[in-house]
């Protein structure tokens, strides 16, 4: 067995021509000198997952930074007592308006009753 | 695919070219069959993002995609290639006689006995790799082989 195989590789092949060697020479050259592009590049799928994640992460905490500190100032609520008589009220009110505590146009007022103390409250915002 | 794959594209063609074309011209039985699967598996593997695992016999299992049973069909028997150089010149050891002994040889002998010994007597695979070219078991191909083996030497016996 031993000699038919050494027999075997005795024989000599045929060999490729260079038109062959030419072919891929000029195909090695191509893909060598082929630039990788960076957004042709194949991606995993757990790569993309990944991406999410962390983006998803810098973006909660990017949120949490600046957008929690830009938001509006809490809601500034100034009691006023009244007393109960049509012409201290006036007074009251004209004086604080002129201080400029409390906005002179009333559809900006917000009163809320309180039945315990019978006590108002006068701020500005949505009612 | 990276430079550096690259090269050792280019390193693979320059060492296993002529195994691969031997190959190929065994299965394709044209010359012009098994230069084209040549290049088209190499078009194939540098077209890929990266090099496959293991690429000797990723690219013997292409060049046997591209051209067993399409090219076998098309090429009629006595137009068929042999592997064998049967040019009467006798230079650097070779000797058109034995070619041609081993070429009648080759004939008697069916498709997987001879797919099997080119792949281990002229590509240099082991039985493992043939095996994976293939898609069947180590036992398979070795006994293809030993099969394909003891046919010939019983045909060369005959002769004498």
């Amino acid at each position: 067995m031993e000699e038919l195989e050494r027999k075997l590789k005795k024989a000599a092949l045929v060999e490729p021509s260079p038109e062959l060697d030419r072919a891929v020479e000029r195909m090695l050259l191509d893909a060598s000198m082929r630039r990788r592009s960076w957004f042709a590049a194949p991606v995993a799928l757990w790569q993309c997952a990944l991406a999410c994640a962390v983006s998803l992460l810098l973006g909660g905490a990017l949120y949490a930074g600046v957008v929690g500190h830009t938001a509006g100032p809490k809601e500034v609520v100034r009691t006023v007592y009244f007393i109960p008589t049509g012409d201290a009220l006036r007074d009251v009110m004209d004086v604080k308006s002129k201080e400029s505590a409390i906005p002179t146009d009333p559809s900006q007022w917000r009163v809320r009753v309180e039945p315990a103390s019978a006590e108002v409250s006068i701020g500005m915002g949505p009612a | 695919m990276r430079p550096h794959e690259v090269e050792i594209v280019r390193k693979f063609y320059e060492t296993h070219r002529g195994e691969l074309f031997t190959y190929a011209l065994a299965l394709g039985r044209s010359r012009e069959a098994a230069e084209d699967a040549v290049q088209s598996v190499f078009r194939g593997v540098l077209d890929r993002s990266r090099l496959p695992a293991d690429l000797r016999p990723y690219l013997f299992r292409s060049i046997r995609n591209a051209l067993i049973d399409q090219h076998r069909a098309r090429v009629r028997h006595e137009d068929a290639v042999s592997i064998f150089r049967m040019d009467a010149r006798r230079n650097n050891g070779h000797d058109p006689a034995l070619a041609e002994e081993i070429e009648s040889l080759m004939q008697q002998l069916n498709e997987s006995e001879r797919e099997c010994i080119v792949m281990k007597t002229y590509s240099g695979l082991t039985f493992a790799e043939i095996a994976a070219v293939c898609g069947t078991s180590q036992n398979t191909v070795a006994s293809w082989y030993r099969r394909g083996l003891e046919k010939m030497r019983s045909l060369m016996k005959e002769d004498l």
